[in-house]
């Protein structure tokens, strides 16, 4: 009984905590969309040389979001930080055609990952206020959305620099969560 | 002058910005990049004392793909450095790589997880062209790590050096201690009416910094040959302001009721003193008002 209560008791006043890797192209925006979840909050971190990690409190949920990336050879580096991870936030730059089909090649390769196949995917369709960027119907298509099977995904169109977008993105991450 | 050149000496660059254009994705920018990490010298360092020295060049980016374009380029100038340390580039930069992974995760707050050394080793399986790495290289590599992070450089305006730029003479001296009367040689600047002294010429903290003001200047007869000493006139047993640093990093006032110093060749010793006596007949409010003058004239011709 008493077990019961306490973990009822942590339930409530625990945040949960949620591990999410950003990752997606150079320049679509990761940096951008890291800084502006945490504006507002009080920045009192010491700065430490090495890859950006922010942790951003939302709704009773802390998130904690890596910036992850590199080439090939790297890859089994970045393994070792899959576990655990529940979402994925794959950033595209919207306007950059050019390089869409590369953008839905790095998103396939990180979903072959055996340890993320659980993970739920959120792709901020960025950079929504340049010309000719694609809206949500199209990205789902360039990046073959339709096509997965047995995990939750959801595009959000998003435009980083403004902050538009970015906690509806949250917001459905955060669903995902107590789902599970 | 040429970029590369101009990022590695340039006076007064923000080091950010630096890595912010070292990190960029352009062709340009990667030559860039690559010629400058062949401006370092990293042969006999090993590779986290390399890394440190890098690291301290430019303010490392934080976004993956940029981190991982320089360490691939460091790797590369790392190897040709040391021939032989490892088996093949690519081990060196994964290893570079894993590297700033563990400084992140060991000393970033935002990570809650820390690894152990046993996670840092399992992480680093296979890394070395299918084969693992010598388990004792990992473990130091990891105490390193954990016991010193990498240091966030400090932008050249802050930084000392840009003090020390253009000194009004630097020079090597003898000077005798304050309290245990031996004689050591130390290099000396002069600037900004205050001399430093360091123990080498490359440190970039001084151990001694003397204020001239209020102190005087004479000749002296030592056992010593062309000595001079900074004084406070009259009032011979009263301790001159300055501090030093210890030993150990603490700084602490000096304990000089007067600076005793030695030069090498009396032209030098007559240096020293001219350069000194004008040092401390400078006034910053005459100076000041005489740039005033000096504008107001222009001012007026125009």
């Amino acid at each position: 009984m008493g077990l019961v209560f306490s973990s009822i008791f942590s339930r409530l006043i625990e945040k949960k905590q949620m591990r999410l890797l950003m990752v997606g192209l150079d320049a679509a925006g990761k940096t951008t969309v890291l800084y502006k979840l945490k504006l507002g909050e009080v920045v009192t971190t010491i700065p430490t040389i090495g890859f950006n990690v922010e942790t951003v409190e939302y709704k009773n949920i802390s998130f904690t979001v890596w910036d992850v990336g590199g080439q090939n050879v790297i890859r089994p580096l970045w393994r070792h930080y899959y576990q655990n991870t529940m979402g994925l936030i794959f950033v595209v730059d919207s306007s950059d055609r050019e390089r869409i089909q590369e953008a839905a090649l790095e998103l396939q390769m990180m979903l072959e990952e055996d340890a993320l196949r659980d993970a739920a995917v959120l792709v901020l369709a960025n950079k929504q206020d340049l010309p000719n960027a694609m809206l949500v119907h199209e990205m789902t298509e360039k990046l073959r959305l339709h096509a997965l099977k047995g995990r939750p995904w959801y595009v959000q169109s998003t435009c980083a620099t403004k902050g538009t977008g970015l906690y509806e993105g949250l917001d459905w991450l955060s669903d995902q969560l107590s789902k599970r | 002058m040429d970029p590369k050149k101009f990022l590695y000496k340039g006076e007064g660059l923000n080091k950010t910005a630096i890595g912010d254009y070292l990190g960029e994705r352009d062709d340009f920018n990667i030559q860039v990049l690559h010629a400058f990490v062949e401006l370092h010298e990293f042969t006999d360092l090993n590779l986290v004392q390399a890394l440190r020295q890098f690291l301290w060049s430019f303010r490392l980016p934080g976004e993956a793909q940029k981190i991982d374009r320089m360490m691939e380029a460091f790797a590369q100038r790392y190897c040709q450095c040391n021939p032989g340390v490892f088996q093949s580039t690519d081990t060196c930069y994964i290893l570079s790589f894993a590297i700033i992974m563990l400084n992140t995760s060991l000393h970033n707050p935002n990570v809650k997880d820390k690894p152990t050394v046993e996670r840092f080793i399992s992480m680093n399986r296979g890394i070395n062209d299918g084969g693992d790495l010598p388990e004792e290289l990992l473990r130091n590599l990891y105490e390193s790590i954990k016991n010193e992070p990498f240091k966030i450089p400090e932008d050249d305006g802050n930084d000392l050096t840009h003090t020390f730029f253009n000194p009004d003479r630097e020079g090597w001296l003898l000077k005798l201690g304050g309290r245990v009367k031996t004689w050591k040689r130390r290099w000396f600047i002069l600037t900004d009416n205050c001399l430093y002294y360091f123990e080498y010429t490359t440190d970039k903290e001084p151990r001694g910094i003397i204020p001239l003001e209020n102190l005087s200047i004479r000749e002296v007869e030592d056992k010593k040959p062309n000595c001079f000493e900074l004084f406070i006139p009259d009032n011979k047993d009263q301790v001159i302001k300055a501090c030093k640093t210890e030993a150990d990093g603490r700084v602490v006032e000096g304990n000089h009721t007067f600076y005793r110093i030695s030069a090498p060749t009396t032209e030098e010793k007559d240096e020293w003193m001219n350069s000194i006596k004008a040092a401390i007949s400078r006034d910053p409010f005459y100076e000041m008002l005489a740039a005033r003058k000096k504008k107001v004239s222009s001012m007026k011709r125009h």
